[in-house]
């Protein structure tokens, strides 16, 4: 349990989910500044009624006076809860739960700690800062809106469980780690930034990609066919992170361009078939 | 009585020459397939729900027009969230109603693309489209591609009406100018019919689209995708050599791609190599639609709202985003507490934790026939069969507009169409909310 104390507010949870609720109110940005009782009264949708946060959230602490100072600390589980830290620019949101979809979309800066799973589009189109789930995460990590092809701008995801479909697409700038497996497409359309994946991935790694870097440290189910052997190295020293073994060195998606720029390294021993 | 020029109003392929006679109970139906027969005799089906219902104790029981009617309304206005999903087999008049309820409740509506050709439509937003009417395809198209649809079963009058055999000005000789090439996992009627039948391994379009573009820019697949797709690549070099050497090709694209493994991703590929493909011929794409309006939902829900399916109006402005407001989704997380279900046998078609999440809310149904969908809901009103009994619009294959005329009357007089009833629902929601 966390102490409440200065420049902190503590959030939880007291039911009334039945239909989901967004809470993009939920972040230091909206709450710094202001008492406990303007906070209370912030309006909160759910499905097109609104309603005032405290009738899902008993509220206590105090918020800071800037964003920066401004801590968020949720007991309990807000998975039906979507859209808590959307566009943060500084402080830090700690949920002590599981997460809903959504968490922290387009945030500039600040923390997002989320203890248990977290939903599908977590940090979608991110700018800055860094969110971190120590369980699971569903679909589309970091990806894009749909339709949109440059996603995730800067900032730093680490989710160290697993993750589903469609992590990091789009993504332009910027870091994501997944220590556990993923599912299908991880990278699809990456055009920057770095995506790393301890674990093993299903199919599609790197499809569509025109630059950036991914690293697969575990084994490739189906392997993306635009992709080009050009080397063999052994370990590697990317954006202060290291890997250790050896790995393949692909170009690609020839598929998406002739003079792709997209470099995926894929650990060759996990790997004997490539 | 004979009428000509019927729509059928069964599979996408709206076919405009169906000949009907009906006199006395009797039907009597020329030029449909089996499966356009098999609706028009729903004219003269036993089973036809003529009377509304309401369940009371998990009973039906018949109830008059006006207290259902009033029952339906009640049931929406009362809901947080009210889902509304307009089938397909009615027409765009009815959705457009539809769409409007939706947004006046701040509900979630949405249609039988979103568990079909969804995918497909997202990956027109992802690609763009090259499209062209079924009328070019016909007279132009040396080269037709039937990747994951098997048109000889599922749009039965395809091939003969608008695809293979039929004549065109520079396809004089119907189906000997033409080359057909087939993709499927299954040696398919259709694929039976083929030149050539690329039959790859379930689940592997996306590689094998990959490994095509790759080889349109010039460059080796990686060996890899030999093992995964099942197709040699001295194979598809050939695959792609005709299809850049064809004067007009044709990619008609089924569900084997919108709802196998990869789903958007595969439609994405699929416009993107028809993309490429402009390079050295005229090429198009477009779906073999599976309802005769299914098509018409993206179409009216696209100029009314700027999506295709799928949208969410609790902020008051349309919102769209698959996988979060699309009906497997708000089901299977238990998003919305109430549906509104026209022309659509919904429950035998979802994930059976959707089905039964469907079956625990209050919700309204209308239909023609008992289904399970009708067995779950709370209220049904009996529903109008479009193109028979009422006139509108339909969405052919190819997005084309086409009008229906209607050739009997609804056996009741409470309503003359399923706009009509949805018109009359909306009044009442209106009153209450
Ligand atoms: S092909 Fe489709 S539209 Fe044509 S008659 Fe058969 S079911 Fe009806």
């Amino acid at each position: 349990m966390c102490e409440v104390g200065q420049n902190k507010v503590v959030l939880t949870p007291i039911g009334n989910f039945d239909i989901p609720v967004e809470a993009e109110v939920i972040s230091p940005d909206v709450f710094a500044g202001k008492s406990l009782n303007e906070i209370r009264e912030l309006k909160v949708l759910q499905g097109p009624q609104k309603h005032k946060l405290s009738e899902f959230f008993e509220v206590s602490g105090e918020a800071g006076k800037t964003p920066t100072e401004t801590t968020i600390v949720i007991e309990g589980d807000v998975d039906r809860v979507k859209l808590i830290g959307y566009k943060m620019s500084g402080g830090k949101i700690v949920i002590n739960g599981n997460a809903g979809m959504h968490v922290g979309d387009e945030m500039s800066g600040g923390e997002i700690l989320v203890s248990g799973d977290a939903g599908s589009w977590t940090g979608m189109d991110m700018k800055g800062g860094t969110i971190v789930i120590e369980g699971n995460a569903k679909d589309h990590i970091g990806c894009t809106y749909r339709g949109k092809w440059r996603g995730m701008s800067g900032g730093m995801i680490h989710i160290k469980g697993d993750a589903g479909n469609n992590v990091g697409g789009g993504i332009t700038g910027g870091s994501i780690v997944i220590d556990g497996n993923v599912g299908a497409f991880c990278g699809i359309k990456q055009n920057g930034g770095l995506t790393v994946v301890r674990g093993d991935a299903k199919r599609a790694v790197g499809a569509e990609m025109s630059a950036g870097t991914i690293v697969v440290e575990g084994h490739i189910e189906w392997f993306t066919p635009g992709f080009e052997l050009v080397d063999e190295v052994d370990g590697l020293e990317i954006n202060g992170m290291s890997f250790e073994g050896t790995f393949l060195k692909f170009r690609g998606d020839y598929a998406e361009k002739s003079n792709p720029k997209g470099e995926l390294y894929v650990s060759k021993e996990k790997n004997p078939e490539l | 009585m004979l009428y000509k020029n019927i729509v059928c109003p069964v599979c996408g392929a709206a076919c405009d020459d169906i000949i009907v006679e009906y006199d006395d109970g009797k039907i009597e139906v020329k030029n449909a397939c089996k499966m356009g027969n098999a609706k028009f005799h729903e004219l003269v089906s036993t089973h036809r729900i003529k009377n509304p219902m309401i369940k009371e104790n998990g009973k039906f029981r018949d109830a008059e027009w006006d207290e259902a009617l009033d029952k339906a309304a009640e049931i929406l206005a009362n809901a947080k969230r009210p889902f509304i999903f307009m089938g397909s087999e009615t027409s765009c008049e009815a959705m457009e109603v539809g769409l409007h309820i939706g947004e006046y409740l701040g509900g979630v509506v949405d249609s039988n693309a979103t568990i079909c050709h969804g995918p497909t439509c997202m990956g027109i937003q992802e690609a763009g489209l090259v499209g062209a009417t079924s009328g070019q395809k016909k007279i132009r198209s040396d080269v037709t591609i039937y990747w994951g649809s098997n048109p000889m079963e599922s749009m039965p009058k395809h091939m003969a009406r608008y695809a293979v055999f039929p004549r065109g000005y520079w396809t004089r000789r119907g189906r000997f100018d033409r080359t057909i090439i087939t993709v499927d996992p299954r040696r398919t009627p259709t694929a039976i019919a083929s030149d050539i039948h690329l039959q790859i391994k379930p689940n592997t379009d996306y590689e094998l689209f990959c490994a095509l573009m790759t080889i349109l820019r010039g460059k080796e697949p990686h060996r890899s995708v030999e093992d995964i797709t099942g197709i040699p690549i001295e194979m598809m070099k050939e695959v792609v050599e005709i299809m850049k050497n064809c004067n007009f090709g044709s990619i008609y694209v089924g569900l084997g791609i919108a709802s196998s493994f990869g789903k958007h991703r595969n439609a994405e590929m699929a416009m993107a190599l028809t993309k490429e493909l402009n390079r050295y011929a005229k090429f198009t794409i477009g779906a073999l639609r599976g309802h005769c309006n299914v098509a018409g939902f993206n179409q009216i829900a696209t100029y009314l709202y700027g999506y295709p399916f799928g949208l969410d109006f609790a902020r008051g402005y349309p919102r769209y985003n698959p996988g979060e407001f699309t009906t497997v989704d708000v089901l299977k997380e238990k998003e919305v507490d109430a549906a509104l279900v026209l022309s659509a046998d919904l429950v035998a078609h979802l994930p059976a934790d959707c089905g039964r999440y469907l079956a625990e809310i209050p919700m309204v149904c209308i239909d023609i026939a008992p289904c399970p969908t009708t067995m779950a809901s709370d209220i049904v009103l009996p529903g109008v069969i479009d193109a028979m009994e009422s006139e509108g619009t339909f969405y052919r294959l190819d997005d084309v507009p086409v009008h229906f005329r209607a050739f009997t009357k609804p056996p009741f007089d409470f309503t003359t169409s399923n706009e009509d009833t949805l018109k009359q629902l909306f009044e009442r929601i209106k009153e209450k909310k």
